[in-house]
């Protein structure tokens, strides 16, 4: 690769210039910790589910609700449906 | 300031997708029910993006800004009395919903607005790191939303909504009242009497533009639209493999799947500041590898890395069949994180150019390349799954090496061609400058 005319060693960045930089070279570092981390979570049979887990019923009636709470499982959260 | 409004509207735009899985229990939606509402947060993209490119030239991007954020942050609060508002007016709660959160998704088009707003702020030398920034940032609001979003509101979508849209009259209010549309009022007044139909025709004819827009819609319109097609793809094409790693249920095959594609979304995100500031380094070393491509205007070693990243794009597009079709999950994923970078390069690299090349009418031409290109996240999976059924073995694997030899290829080329003048390449294109806006222009 060749220099041109357009290489212009001599200019002085503004102050902001290196901070940019060193929170550029810092997104990057995310990026690349993110990658690694998913990614050895995942070829390990070990990548987890971020949320908790999230089931959607039917409303039902109160005996059904009295049962289904005593055997629910406290990861679970239990929305009712919507009423039409 | 431009990129605490970008990140806030990214945050709006797709707050909708993080409360998905509650909004569609709760309204019984069908898959193709849950797809439309996915698919329904850019919809507005390819035509809003040009109309806010306009504006932002016309009005200022502070004024912009504050449009975007009033119109987007009302809605927002309104979409969350949907329940009253809906049958207020007639129609199901849903519907109310589903067209408000359409409406609060056209925050995705502020986009534009910040380009034009750091383009007319910061010295060309700096131009590719301060774009970089601006736009990498911001696009981490995406991730924010989908990351914290549902840890801080549960299943409270309607609470999320209307604090969502009060921040946004905040931000509003600080841009209304310490914005400044450009450096100096020369810059600001340039931009503002560019801001013409026959200007914004005159940029959508340029070869340059249209060059530029295609490598947008190789780089962030193929960002998008593998956002939306990797987990399925994962999912399909790799199951077996993904299940021999101890995944057993589908739950856990569709978690692992979306981790594998979620490496291309982060890498493509936060990568991207660093390819603005790769840009900057080949424009201070001069670099211009390429032949045919201009090699003498004054930010042709930016061309130069755009090129570069066109060319990486292509090629690791390629290896994702070729590690497809030998189903090989660990080659394909560990290619997939290079894609990704390689599309942050695409994405950096671009808008490291457009402020230099478009310095007269910044907003109108990032409204055209970065509003048409976002066609490119609708096209790409449809092409992937026409594909899937052209090949006897291995069809969903074969999409990649398609789109990057019958689309990509061609695209590069015509950016080669576009890109070899010496002098305003920005200025040729179909119909000559007198043409589109009159003499002695």
């Amino acid at each position: 690769m060749s220099g041109h005319s357009t290489r212009r060693d001599d200019y002085e960045y503004e102050p902001w210039y290196k901070y940019g930089v060193a929170f550029l070279f810092f997104e990057a570092a995310i990026a690349i910790a993110v990658s690694i981390y998913a990614l050895s979570m995942a070829f390990s049979g070990q990548a987890v589910q971020f949320k908790k887990k999230v089931t959607f019923d039917k409303p039902k009636t109160a005996i059904e609700s009295e049962s289904t709470r005593e055997q629910q499982d406290h990861s679970t959260i239990t929305v009712p449906a919507k009423k039409e | 300031m431009a990129a605490v409004a970008f990140f806030w509207c990214f945050l709006m735009w797709f707050s909708s997708a993080a409360f998905v899985p509650t909004i569609a229990s709760q309204f019984d939606l069908s898959v193709k029910g849950v797809a439309l509402l996915a698919s329904s947060a850019i919809w507005t993209a390819p035509i809003a993006r040009p109309l806010a490119g306009w504006a932002a030239d016309k009005f200022g991007a502070p004024k912009a800004f504050v449009l975007i954020l009033v119109l987007t942050g009302t809605f927002s609060i309104l979409s969350a009395y949907a329940e009253k508002l809906g049958p207020a007016i007639g129609v199901s709660e849903y519907h109310f919903l589903f067209w408000t959160r359409v409406i609060v998704a056209t925050a995705g088009i502020s986009f534009v607005v910040g380009i034009q707003h750091v383009a007319q702020w910061f010295e060309s030398e700096e131009m590719g790191t301060a774009e970089g920034l601006y736009a990498g940032t911001g696009n981490v609001g995406a991730g924010v939303g989908a990351l914290l979003l549902p840890r801080i509101y549960g299943l409270d979508y309607h609470t999320a909504f209307v604090h969502l849209g009060i921040v946004a009259f905040i931000i509003a209010g600080w841009i209304l009242l310490r914005g400044v549309p450009a450096k100096s009022a020369e810059q600001a007044a340039m931009a503002k009497k560019t801001a013409t139909f026959r200007d914004t025709a005159f940029v959508w004819t340029r070869h340059a533009a249209i060059a530029l827009m295609l490598a947008y819609a190789m780089s962030f319109g193929l960002e998008i639209g593998m956002n939306a097609w990797l987990p399925g793809y994962y999912k399909m094409g790799f199951e077996e493999a993904i299940k021999g790693l101890g995944f057993e249920t589908l739950q856990d095959v569709q978690i692992a799947a979306g981790s594998f594609a979620a490496v291309q979304s982060f890498n493509a995100s936060l990568f991207r500041p660093f390819s603005g500031w790769i840009s900057d380094v080949w424009q201070r070393k001069g670099w211009t590898p390429f032949p045919m491509i201009s090699k003498h205007l004054e930010y042709a070693p930016r061309i130069h890395w755009l090129m570069f990243a066109l060319l990486s794009i292509t090629t690791t597009m390629i290896l994702l069949t070729v590690a497809g079709l030998q189903n090989n999950l660990v080659l394909s994923v560990l290619i997939l994180a290079l894609f990704g970078i390689t599309v942050s390069f695409g994405t950096g690299g671009t808008f490291a150019i457009v402020p230099l090349m478009f310095k007269e009418r910044p907003g109108t031409a990032t409204g055209f390349i970065g509003g048409v290109s976002c066609a490119g996240g609708i096209i790409y999976p449809l092409i992937y799954g026409e594909a899937a059924g052209w090949f006897e073995v291995g069809g969903i694997h074969w999409g990649y090496a398609l789109v990057a030899i019958c689309m990509f290829i061609p695209f590069i080329l015509y950016f080669i061609w576009a890109m070899h003048w010496d002098v305003h390449p920005e200025e040729h294109g179909f119909g000559s400058k007198e043409k589109w806006l009159g003499k002695g222009s």
